[in-house]
């Protein structure tokens, strides 16, 4: 399996920007889980893109781990249980996500005030390529996870520059980015549904991002 | 040299490489003529193909220069993202950089001269695609090469691999993706998935052994 160094691994850490949607290898502080205690944990979510929305929606609830700190680990093969996450809050110490703690919140837990850090795409792939192999000892190469996710992680990107494109700075409030979200899952339904079709092709996300990125600026 | 001066040569044996054979017939001298006259373009054809390439590299050097000049990283990063369509994972990926970096500098965080030049880049060689015909230049970069089932190989690859030459053979249809990558990236065919990514029932995209 594949290892990662942090500033590949994290898009951002500490503050991440509101206006990108809550996506798989997200990390949010301060989550209760059922069965674990009295004490807040910091968790990721573990749950795939594709699974963790209806439309625009976000289902009830999501699949999440625990985060505790862990050992420096120079070969990440051999810790199959975890996702190690190096450097997490930019102080030398690692931390990882306990696979084998696997368990579920409400959606309402996973807010965006409480979210800490966001993965790359890159980093999103190394997740699953260790979710998969955690699950059912089976590992397949990072090009793999990259070609199965990449449509609904387009999505998510396009989705964050439509909502940077309309929504100054000033105004980002959680009403108006959720707002916004909705209004750009429904320009990518108009045209009966051909836009979001044509998310099955990475061939047309350069059209689409600059599509995107024009309905948005007129939308403004 | 002519065909004279080969009969010539071979007549009087003043060639030290060639064995002096006696007296040859006419067909065995133009064979041979053949053989020098083909390896001289040989040569020729390997001497111009290093010449396009040194040029090719300075007239990118050379543009991207110009790029770097005129625009800043927040004007780089707005014609790759927004006026070309480049996502940001390719962006850091072309720019050697890391995506959490690309974020910094979205958010007006400095750029270091190297980052610059390295967006100018790209920027100057998907103007060159555009010239030399590609319609959507980022686009193109996105598309996965007409290669054997179970590879997945995209032109942004063989850019980040540091092969914009490649990328330049291929849109001048110089070289098919297998030759170009036969050069550019020796090991290629060892990298064959045996998983492919299917559309299941639902429209989602998974995985499933290859068949």
């Amino acid at each position: 399996m594949d290892s990662i160094e942090p500033d590949d691994l994290y898009e951002e850490r500490g503050q991440v920007s509101y206006c990108r949607p809550i996506l798989q290898g997200d990390i949010f502080e301060g989550v209760l889980l059922a069965g674990f205690g009295d004490e807040p944990f910091e968790v990721q979510i573990v749950t795939h893109p594709c699974s963790m929305r209806r439309g625009p929606v976000l289902n009830e609830r999501i699949q999440v781990a625990p985060i505790t700190s862990y050992q420096k680990v120079p070969d990440w093969n051999g810790h199959g249980r975890v996702m190690p996450l190096p450097d997490l809050h930019e102080d030398g110490i690692w931390y990882a996500t306990r696979f084998v703690d696997l368990t579920a919140v409400a959606a309402a837990e996973l807010t965006i005030q409480r979210r800490i850090a966001s993965l790359s795409h890159p980093g999103i792939h190394v997740l699953q390529q260790r979710l998969v192999f955690h699950n059912t000892r089976l590992s397949l190469p990072l090009g793999d996870f990259r070609e199965m996710s990449a449509p609904v992680l387009a999505e998510a990107e396009m989705q964050e520059l439509w909502i940077e494109a309309t929504l100054p700075e000033d105004e980002r409030t959680v009403d108006a980015i959720e707002r916004a979200g909705t209004d750009f899952q429904a320009w990518l339904s108009e045209d009966d549904g051909n836009r979001r079709k044509d998310l099955a092709n990475e061939a047309n996300y350069a059209r689409l991002r600059k599509d995107a990125r024009a309905a948005a600026s007129a939308h403004h | 040299m002519t065909l004279t001066k080969v009969q010539a040569s071979m007549a009087t044996g003043q060639s030290g490489s060639i064995r002096n054979y006696g007296e040859v017939d006419s067909t065995s001298a133009r064979s041979i003529s053949a053989d020098w006259l083909r390896t001289d373009v040989d040569l020729l054809h390997s001497d111009m193909r290093s010449l396009h390439e040194q040029t090719r590299n300075l007239d990118l050097d050379d543009r991207s220069y110009k790029k770097a000049t005129a625009l800043d990283v927040p004007a780089l990063l707005d014609e790759l993202a927004f006026s070309r369509g480049m996502g940001w994972t390719d962006i850091a990926s072309a720019a050697g950089v890391s995506v959490s970096a690309v974020r910094k500098w979205r958010k007006g965080g400095t750029a270091t001269g190297d980052s610059r030049e390295r967006l100018a880049r790209i920027a100057a060689l998907l103007d060159l695609l555009e010239e030399k015909g590609v319609a959507e230049p980022a686009q193109w970069m996105e598309m996965s090469l007409p290669l054997p089932p179970g590879y997945h190989i995209r032109p942004i690859d063989l850019y980040i691999k540091g092969h914009p030459d490649a990328l330049l053979e291929l849109v001048e249809q110089r070289q098919d993706a297998e030759q170009v990558l036969d050069t550019a990236m020796p090991g290629w065919r060892e990298e064959r998935s045996d998983f492919e990514v299917f559309l299941d029932v639902e429209g989602q995209r998974s995985l499933r052994r290859r068949g």
